[in-house]
């Protein structure tokens, strides 16, 4: 396992600029994710790290090596894509196997008729065996390993596309939204079973997703990237509790963080800082409801407030002794320590 | 009661044209190649499967099947190769795809007729370019069309030349089809060369595309029968007979209708054949995604 180290990427596509300045430090060992929504550049910078695109500017260590003028192959990592990449006319076996195939054996010795007769051939080919037998076991997809990938479903092949991954024991795992195309009840599984593959492991991963849940439930730490910018990186409760700009305290969170304009910028404050309370207490906002979401454990509380523009979104629990109805009047008050402070440009303002 | 009726008003369209043009049509040459019809005869009689015997007793018959098999073995595998080849370089190439795109295919949108009298001037044994060229190598040609070992094989070439360009067309589509994230999986993987990329992702992928161009060009070179007539008719003594030119000969030069059916149900039976033998085969080794 290695850690990995990228100092001031940039990347443009001709005269578009789609990565700005990019420094990030991996721990060996730790689940980073890069999150944010489609387009903002967070998959061409994991394929910056896996060799599959050039940078512009800027340089990528894995390990104590720096990579930049590597191939993807020499980089020793293994990446897992969003539509598998199987190869459908190989079995699962020859799938997981490949890597190492073409790693250990020369192109004589990979020929369909002749390379088995030539020496050494027959050990090699036991010693690949074992060790996709191997990962297959712990990915529990052992007895998959004679189908071919048209014959799988959607979460075996995720599986198989982990194994080839894992084969090798690379020095770090590149993940491009690899549970995206999976229904959500898999998903969710899926997530639970991957984390506790990479504690088991203790790999280096780098996994990219639009999805904040899987985001923040999975990673050691989160890189929010908007529009070609690393925004914050930190761990998933800081994240949420500790934005650094408006930008982030409004991307990570669902329902999104409730922005109301004040005197010194924006105040932001989660669903869940909102707290109903008697009209007429100081500081309360006023307003009616229009929306009443109920979600199970939860209830969400869409309310017009008079002079803001949007309306606001409090989160209380179903089992209240009362749930507004629409059309309610009543006051919200934002705990006082829950209040985000930012200024006009969406900065920050501490203390 | 009514849905049956307009589920039947339905596929009447279908039905009729698929009798009239095509289950019709084909009984009636089976039919006719059970009797002694001869074109513009006013009457025929049912003569069960002499056609049948003495086409099968006829040498010149098995010589024009052969040669049918041979001109296959040769167009085929070299108008599929050549194809992939030229699909393969042009995709390579990052300029001027569209004009070598439009020259390639070029071949198989000019009518063959008129291509014919070019290939005939190229081939031409002491003016033509293709032995004039051979010449200022050391090499000695030779009158290619008039040889009878030779006159087969050069019809193949111009076989391929013809359908090359079409089968070009076919596999830059089915290049298109492939994921780019498989060529990125095999160079993560270590099989990032252009062999192993070839091995590994482009050659499987293509699979369902070269069967199809594969029993196509099959089909194609089977009904043979253009560059025959207007180049060598046949000769040099029988060896470019091939099969629907023999059908030709009987049925349209000497009026014997019925023997020449008899030669179409051959010539169906035995493309039918080999399109199932073709399509049983590769479908097992062809993955579809």
């Amino acid at each position: 396992m290695a850690a990995i180290s990228l100092k001031g990427i940039a990347k443009s596509f001709g005269s578009v600029e789609v990565l700005h300045d990019i420094s990030l430090d991996i721990a060996a060992g730790e689940f980073l994710t890069l999150l944010g929504p489609s387009g903002c550049g967070k998959s061409t910078l994991l394929r910056i790290v896996a060799g599959l695109e050039r940078q512009s500017a800027g340089s990528v260590d894995i390990g104590d090596r720096r990579v930049d003028a590597l191939p993807a192959r020499d980089r020793d990592i293994a990446m897992v894509f969003q539509s598998y990449a199987l190869y459908p006319h190989m079995t699962v076996a020859a799938n997981i196997g490949l890597p190492l195939t073409m790693r250990r054996m020369n192109l004589w010795q990979r020929l369909p008729l002749l390379g088995p007769l030539l020496p050494g051939v027959r050990a090699a080919r036991a010693a690949i065996s074992r060790d996709v037998a191997e990962a297959a076991g712990a990915l529990d997809i052992a007895m998959l390993l004679d189908r071919k990938p048209g014959q799988l479903s959607g979460g075996q092949k995720q599986r198989v596309a982990l194994g080839r991954a894992m084969v090798r024991h690379p020095a770090a795992f590149l993940l491009d939204e690899p549970l995206s195309n999976l229904d959500a009840k898999l998903r969710v599984q899926m997530r639970a079973e991957l984390t506790e593959l990479q504690r088991r492991l203790g790999a280096t991963m780098i996994y990219v997703t639009h999805d904040q849940t899987e985001a923040l439930t999975m990673s050691d730490r989160v890189a929010v990237m908007l529009s070609g910018r690393l925004q914050q990186v930190a761990a998933p409760r800081r994240l949420y509790d500790d934005p650094q700009t408006l930008a982030v305290a409004e991307f990570v969170g669902s329902p999104k963080i409730n922005v109301i304009p004040a005197a010194e910028g924006f105040h932001a404050v989660r669903p869940e800082a909102l707290h109903l309370v008697t009209a007429g207490t100081p500081g309360a906002i006023a307003g009616k409801v229009r929306l009443v979401e109920h979600t199970g454990a939860e209830c969400l509380i869409h309310v017009d407030a008079s002079n803001l523009p949007q309306p606001l979104i409090a989160r209380i629990d179903a089992s209240a002794v009362h749930t507004p109805q629409r059309g309610e009047a009543l006051s919200l008050l934002p705990q006082k320590d829950r209040v985000l402070r930012f200024d006009t440009s969406g900065r920050r303002i501490r203390g | 009661m009514a849905e049956q009726r307009t589920a039947l008003l339905l596929v009447s369209p279908a039905f009729v044209s698929f009798v009239v043009l095509l289950a019709g049509p084909t009984a009636a040459v089976f039919a006719l190649s059970l009797t002694d019809w001869q074109l513009g005869a006013p009457s025929l009689a049912f003569i069960g499967i002499d056609n049948y015997r003495q086409l099968f007793a006829d040498e010149v018959f098995w010589r024009s099947l052969r040669n049918t098999f041979v001109y296959c073995l040769v167009s085929v595998p070299g108008s599929v190769f050549l194809g992939l080849g030229l699909a393969l370089l042009i995709e390579g190439v990052t300029f001027a795809r569209g004009f070598y795109r439009a020259a390639y295919f070029l071949p198989v949108t000019s009518t063959l007729i008129a291509m014919a009298v070019v290939w005939e001037f190229l081939l031409h044994p002491s003016v033509g370019l293709v032995n004039l060229t051979l010449e200022a190598i050391g090499w000695r040609g030779t009158d290619w069309l008039k040889n009878p070992a030779t006159a087969l094989y050069t019809l193949a070439a111009i076989g391929i030349w013809q359908s090359a360009g079409l089968n070009m067309v076919l596999f830059m589509a089915g290049l298109k089809a492939i994921p780019r994230d498989l060529y990125e999986a095999a160079e993560i993987d270590g099989a990032g060369s252009g062999w192993e990329r070839f091995r590994c992702v482009t050659w499987p992928m293509l699979g369902p595309a070269t069967l199809f161009v594969t029993v196509v060009s099959g089909i194609r070179s089977f009904q043979v029968f253009d560059t025959v007539e207007v180049l060598t008719k046949g000769g040099p003594s029988k060896s470019t007979e091939v099969l629907l030119y023999t059908m030709y000969t009987e049925a349209f030069n000497f009026f014997r209708t019925g023997y020449g059916a008899a030669i179409t149900v051959v010539f169906l039976v035995v493309v039918l054949g080999l399109t199932l033998l073709q399509v049983r085969s590769g479908e097992r080794r062809t993955h579809y995604g």
